[in-house]
């Protein structure tokens, strides 16, 4: 329990705005050292991140020094929180308590929750109360159930902010107005930022870091005192307060006073904390007053008037009166049978509209549901007629692949002995045969001599260009002979003279015979 | 046509037309050989490139070369039939009214940019590029000899273009795709265009007329007897009809695809020197002939095959003629 005697904030009920101007207030008054403990973690920081321009665009090291803002508010906050209580803390020490909760301050402002609105108002709750992860959300819906104005407290300060950064940068140029001669201003906002010159993103820098430094503290502390407000208001600070000075008077005439008026002030206190700490600062003016009288008087009040006291501020009509709340809330199932129940009792112009929109409803869904089966019929008769698409892989448009002298369709059954095979075709004037044994049987050989592939689909053209890849210069020369003849015998339909032929298997012997596959022995037509 | 000075000569002016075209196109040989065939061989050609490579100036040099009355009809999205094929317009002086005949009575049509005008207008050249007459006022008019189409088109995919209906592709013989230039070629053009030259004209001083009309239509009955063994036409055949088997193809070439291949392998083999045709006349021209003749299904579209990737894919499949 804090000890509310000490604070240097007057406990009473405040609304937000005024819980923010307190916190300015607060801020003012420490404003130094605030100052300089926000820059003691920023410094460093923007130091780090400015030379991280050498391998980042500018923007992006203004980000990162931007995400650490956390970091730099956390000393201000453990600050704040004993100047609060008119408690002295060395700078030292504030960053000593701050440093100790970086770990925390990692694994929540630093990541998680960096982009909530509610930052500095939920400080409190993370870094001072100490709460643990499961207790800090329904802590915080408690803290912010009421209007907090903490997400204005951010856009004001976000714009104060930009008004001074944008200052400063015009600040400079006005008074440095040769630097900036060669830059136009009006190119400020169309200009690319890859297009600044170099003084104009320094300026940015400058301004952004000074900016953020001169409205830190203020928004710090206007963050806590909206933490401390709501407490006040929850944890009813301001009664205590009031009591307890009570009793501070009281101990003065007495212990017998002061032990009763401690007494009555703890029962008040409950009961003010039943009573949802409902008391209206008319109530402390009557209480004031109530203990103005007394003091006036200067009697000792005795128990029974001390219990009269109490009645009296019980009596009071800040105490037993009710107010009604009303809270938005899901409904359930009860809620819909009293609501069905309800309306039954409808009137029959409601209950026609009614039967008619459950009419068009049925008649929606009936629709609906033929839409559906429409579909699903449609679908299947589809995947019926394209049946055959579907069933049957698409054919892949992959190149054929390539033939040895084993498989190839030009190379197999082929006669052991070509020449013997040739010559014995051209005595039965069947030149053409002949011409087509020997360029099959030399295409063989030389796919088998080189161990090399031709495709199914090869032309003449295809195979000439195969054998000449691998082949000596004399087959070469030799095949490209026989492919001529070969072609003017079989497409030009030419009738080979009988010497050429001859020639030509005599050459074929020579060149290709030896190296000729002898496997295949069942000669083709 | 048996003599073989007659082929020879045919052959020889061909080689000549086709060097005419090296003097004022640079590179691109594989296009000027397969636009040359096709002509050739009596077909129209459908040339199709992005802008900017040379396809109007290629059919500007076979029209210069081979001194054939030749129009360019530039095609737009509001040109109309009658502005190609010609109309019957009243004539004051006469009270009757008379044919006016459309550009497309010429020797060489150049339609430059044929996809940037609608279909019906496209259409109008189907009599003509198949009948070689048109129909006017129900007045058919036969067009002059050697009657040769030569389309321009930009690749359907840029802005403001409608695709040919395949009725009409498939009355071109041959698609030939023109591609960039290579650096060697594209900064000897740059060289030659802009030296002594104001903006770009295209420059065809340097052409030489290498031939005529009738020198064309020798070279074309040159082609027509080329010998076509059984075997290589079965090639053909077995090919064009695998088209229409193929998994990857919604559909296939038809049987003026069979005609078109064989017509074309036979100019190529002009183009060689051969008086026969040989499958690698067939398997060379089987891309420009059946490319255009072929429509993809659709998930082969999807995956970015070409239709030149599935008729390569096909012809290493069909089996060349053997024994």
């Amino acid at each position: 329990m804090a000890d509310i005697e000490k604070l240097s904030v007057l406990p009473r009920p405040r609304s937000s705005w005024q819980a923010i101007d307190a916190g300015f207030s607060l801020a003012r008054a420490h404003y130094g050292s605030l100052l300089l403990l926000w820059l003691g973690f920023s410094i460093p920081l923007f130091a780090l991140t400015a030379s991280l321009q050498f391998f980042l665009e500018w923007h992006y090291t203004i980000f990162v020094w931007w995400w650490f803002k956390p970091l730099y508010e956390l000393p201000l906050l453990f600050f704040l929180s004993k100047a609060l209580f008119s408690e002295h803390t060395s700078l030292l020490q504030a960053w000593n308590s701050a440093r100790k909760k970086i770990g925390l301050l990692l694994c929540t402002y630093l990541s998680i929750s960096r982009l909530s609105n509610a930052r500095t108002m939920s400080y409190g709750v993370v870094f001072l109360e100490n709460a643990t992860f499961k207790q800090r959300g329904p802590r915080m819906s408690v803290l912010s159930r009421a209007k907090t104005r903490v997400t204005t407290l951010l856009l004001s300060c976000l714009h104060i902010e930009y008004l001074i950064a944008y200052l400063a940068i015009l600040l400079l140029i006005l008074f440095f107005p040769g630097i900036v001669s060669e830059f136009d201003i009006s190119e400020w906002f169309l200009a690319g930022a890859d297009d600044y010159p170099h003084w104009l993103l320094l300026s940015i820098l400058f301004g952004t870091f000074l900016a953020a430094a001169l409205v830190a503290p203020f928004y710090v502390a206007a963050g806590f005192l909206l933490y401390i407000n709501r407490r006040m208001e929850l944890e009813a600070w301001d009664i205590e307060h009031r009591f307890r000075k009570i009793g501070n008077r009281s101990s003065l005439t007495g212990s017998r006073l002061s032990s009763t008026v401690s007494v009555s002030a703890a029962i008040v206190l409950v009961a003010m904390s039943c009573a949802s700490m409902t008391l209206s600062s008319s109530a402390l003016a009557q209480q004031n007053q109530n203990q103005n009288q007394n003091q006036n008087r200067n009697t000792l009040p005795d128990k029974n008037q001390s219990r009269m006291l109490i009645n009296e501020i019980l009596e009071s009509d800040d105490f037993g009166g009710e107010k009604i709340k009303k809270f938005p809330r899901l409904k359930d199932k009860d809620d819909e049978d009293e609501e069905e129940s309800e309306q039954d009792d409808d009137s029959p112009a409601f209950e026609k509209f009614r039967d008619s929109i459950g009419a068009i409803a049925s008649s929606f869904k009936i629709i609906l549901w033929m839409a559906i089966i429409a579909f699903i019929a449609l679908a299947l008769y589809t995947a019926f007629r394209f049946r055959d698409v579907i069933k049957t892989p698409r054919r892949s448009p992959a190149r054929s692949s390539h033939e040895d002298a084993q498989s190839h369709p030009l190379t197999t059954h082929l006669p052991a002995d070509i020449a013997k095979a040739a010559r014995e075709a051209l005595q039965n004037d069947e030149s053409r045969m002949a011409l087509s044994l020997l360029f099959r049987g030399a295409l063989r050989s030389v796919m088998t001599q080189y161990d090399m592939s031709i495709k199914r689909s090869a032309t003449e053209a295809d195979c000439k260009s195969a054998v000449s890849s691998v082949a000596s210069k004399q087959q070469k020369q030799s095949f490209e002979r026989l492919i001529k003849h070969w072609q003017q015998e079989a497409y030009a339909n030419t009738n080979q003279p009988t010497d050429v032929v001859e020639k030509l298997i005599e050459e074929w012997t020579h060149t290709f015979s030896s190296k000729t596959n002898k496997n295949s022995s069942v000669p083709q037509q | 046509m048996n003599e073989p000075t007659q082929f020879e000569q045919a052959h020889n002016n061909l080689q000549s037309l086709r060097s005419s075209f090296s003097s004022v196109v640079v590179g691109q040989q594989n296009t000027i050989d397969e636009l040359l065939i096709c002509v050739v061989a009596g077909g129209h050609v459908l040339i199709e490139g992005v802008p900017g490579l040379a396809k109007t100036l290629l059919a500007r040099c076979l029209a210069h070369s081979s001194q054939a009355e030749h129009v360019r009809i530039q095609f737009t999205p509001d040109l109309m039939p009658s502005d190609i094929v010609g109309h019957a317009m009243f004539d004051h002086d006469t009270q009757t009214f008379t044919v006016r005949e459309g550009p497309i009575f010429a020797n060489v049509v150049i339609a430059d940019e044929i996809n940037r005008a609608p279909a019906k207008t496209q259409s109008a050249l189907l009599e003509a590029m198949q009948e070689q007459q048109v129909s006017i006022e129900g007045e058919t008019r036969i067009l002059p000899k050697l009657f040769t189409v030569i389309a321009t088109q930009n690749p359907i995919e840029q802005e403001g273009t409608y695709p040919l209906p395949q009725a009409q592709l498939d009355r071109f013989l041959c698609k030939v795709l023109i591609n960039y230039p290579s650096k060697a070629d594209e900064l000897i053009m740059l060289q030659s265009i802009t030296h002594e030259s104001i903006a770009h004209q295209l420059d065809l001083s340097a052409l030489q007329a290498v031939t005529n009309v009738q020198s064309m239509l020798d070279m074309q009955t040159a082609a027509s007897f080329v010998t076509v063994d059984n075997a290589v036409q079965q090639y053909i055949v077995d090919i064009v009809t695998e088209t229409r088997q193929w998994n990857g193809i919604e559909m296939g070439a038809g049987p003026r695809g069979c005609i078109a291949l064989l017509r074309a392998a036979r100019a190529h083999a002009l183009l060689q020197g051969n008086v026969f045709t040989t499958p690698d006349d067939v398997k060379a021209m089987a891309l420009p002939v059946l490319r255009h003749r072929i429509q993809l299904t659709p998930d082969l579209d999807i995956e970015g095959y070409s239709p030149d990737d599935v008729v390569r894919d096909l012809i290493a499949t069909v089996n060349a003629p053997r024994s």
